[in-house]
């Protein structure tokens, strides 16, 4: 390609050759325009010229007369009319009308919009249930810890109040214990609490102990050693306490009772933030876009009419910003039921007598 | 990037917060004039986080947003810290920048909430607004382990939630090569 050849412009149509028979063909139809405007013309004209005459008449009969002729006149300009813009309506406006009516009738678009509804609508429902999975693990979760957390504190609050308990009756006795076989005691006779129960709807029991074993648990063995440390701490000052045991035992319940109310708000703390975390957390699926309406189902009865008229008159105040008329009295029984499938699918409203279809796109 | 010296300053009115100096997310984006959109997501703000400072203006659009939002923080609410102003030394390859920041709740160690009033998606406006890098910020200066943005949708009136985490330090690694200094001239 040379300098001065230019690529053709990608935006001017091809030429179309009109052939000399198309071209007599819309000339001969101008003029048939042209003297069919020129007859009707005369036709309207012819049309006055009857009224003319009985215009300020008092005559009954010849005003009848001349409206008959009036009308038969107007019908026979109809007419007129109708002969010519038929056959445009036939040979122009319908085979140019076809293109559109095929690619909106081709079998294969309506099968590929349909399939991708099925498709849309089955990924829609993974998600859904992928999602309700996931809530229930990130409630599962925060179950455990939860859980985990309560059966401390309780664990910790249970050892706390026997120590305290075991103070005070061997003050009392005003005899000092052997703190070691003391231990034996508690560990053998204070249990860790049971954890209540989670329950599932979803999650299988392998899916949930997968779940569990990535959790972060009490470490009870701990806090048994933690709260021993505590029971030396209470009986170190025993050789003191036994000169006023009643008030020493006063406060070291007092000590317990703070203890276990400091407990129990942290674990308030701990139980709110590790859910509000685990919520958070939730793995959320992103389903497809998917509209969903719902649509009166139509049914050619007559209680079906005066279903969609009870139901309409029932809630018209509402149904008023659905409607679309040129005028009120050309509102069908269609347009009706078609304003209360828009009402039902904006507030979820069911009708008497009358069936919802939803309808996805 | 190294997080250090994080000062904490609590019940701090926000116009003394405005006079810390420091870098903060809203400073990098420049003085944009309040839009009735934005005046809306300060009122939200101000009843839940300020109450005392409310003047009960569009309290019936007010409410029912912060009724929602405070729902899904549920009970742990109560034991969030509210307006957690901050400021921290950011540090990145022998340069050092101050941040500060304002998280309206936060549990200095563990978690950050951010709520935002939106007209649509939150994703979309994270995407388009950065709001995550805002977060990471608030999580970087606080060592929280996790940032939740709550946002109130307008459109679908329902709120939304984006998590953040793992906390990135891409984007502020950026700012402090940009706005950075060597650490020795940094005011602490």
């Amino acid at each position: 390609m040379t300098p001065t050849e230019t690529l053709p412009a990608i935006n001017q149509p091809a030429s179309i050759e009109v052939s000399e028979k198309q071209a007599a063909a819309w000339l001969s139809m101008a003029r048939a325009k042209n003297e069919l405007a020129r007859s009707l013309t005369a036709m309207e004209l012819q049309a006055q010229g009857i009224l003319l005459p009985v215009k300020d008449s008092q005559d009954y009969k010849a005003i009848d007369a001349a409206i008959a002729e009036y009308k038969k006149l107007g019908n026979e300009i109809q007419a007129t009319r109708l002969a010519f813009t038929s056959k445009i309506e036939d040979g122009l406006i319908k085979p140019l009308m076809s293109y559109e009516k095929r690619v909106k009738d081709d079998p294969i678009y309506a099968e590929l919009t349909a399939r991708s509804v099925t498709l849309r609508k089955d990924e829609a429902n993974k998600a859904l249930n992928a999602n309700l999975k996931n809530s229930e693990i990130a409630r599962f979760k925060a179950h455990v810890e939860n859980e985990g957390f309560r059966v401390a504190a309780a664990y910790r609050a249970l050892l706390r109040t026997e120590i305290t308990t075991q103070y005070r009756i061997f003050l009392k006795a005003k005899e000092r214990p052997n703190l070691d076989e003391l231990k034996e005691v508690l560990r053998e006779a204070i249990s860790v609490p049971r954890a209540n129960k989670f329950n599932t709807t979803i999650l299988s029991g392998e899916e949930m102990l997968a779940v569990y074993e990535t959790l972060r648990k009490p470490d009870y063995s701990a806090i048994y050693e933690e709260m021993m440390v505590e029971l030396d701490k209470t009986f170190a000052n025993f050789a003191s306490d036994i000169a006023n045991a009643e008030e020493a035992v006063k406060h070291t319940e007092e000590q317990v009772s703070k203890a276990n109310a400091a407990e129990a708000q942290h674990l308030a703390q701990e139980v709110a933030i590790n859910t509000l975390m685990n919520t958070a957390e939730a793995v959320v699926v992103e389903g497809p876009k998917l509209k969903k309406t719902l649509q009166i189902e139509r049914v050619d009865t007559g209680d079906w009419v005066k279903a969609v008229l009870a139901a309409f008159m029932l809630y018209m105040p509402q149904l008023l910003v659905y409607i679309r008329v040129k005028s009120w009295e050309n509102l069908s029984v269609g347009q009706m039921a078609d304003a209360l499938g828009k009402l039902a699918t904006a507030e979820g409203i069911t009708f008497n007598n009358l069936q919802l279809t939803e309808v996805c796109k | 990037m190294q997080v250090t010296n994080t000062e904490y300053f609590r019940e701090l009115p926000f116009d003394q917060y405005l006079a810390i100096p420091g870098t903060s997310f809203s400073s990098l984006k420049g003085n944009i004039p309040q839009s009735a959109g934005m005046k809306l997501g300060t009122l939200v703000h101000q009843y839940l986080g300020e109450p005392d400072q409310y003047n009960w203006e569009q309290a019936d659009i007010v409410i029912p947003i912060a009724t929602e939002l405070r729902r899904y923080v549920g009970d742990a609410f109560e034991y969030l810290e509210n307006e957690l102003a901050f400021t921290s030394l950011f540090s990145y390859n022998g340069l050092t920048m101050k941040y500060k920041g304002r998280a309206d709740l936060a549990m200095v160690g563990r978690v950050v909430v951010d709520f935002k009033v939106l007209s649509g998606n939150l994703a979309n406006a994270v995407a388009r607004f950065g709001y995550d890098n805002q977060m990471s910020g608030y999580c970087l200066a606080t060592g929280a382990s996790l940032g939740i943005i709550l946002s109130y949708n307008k459109a679908k009136e329902k709120a939304e939630v984006y998590k953040v985490k793992p906390i990135k330090t891409d984007f502020w690694q950026y700012q402090v090569c940009r706005f950075g200094k060597p650490a020795q001239k940094v005011m602490l």
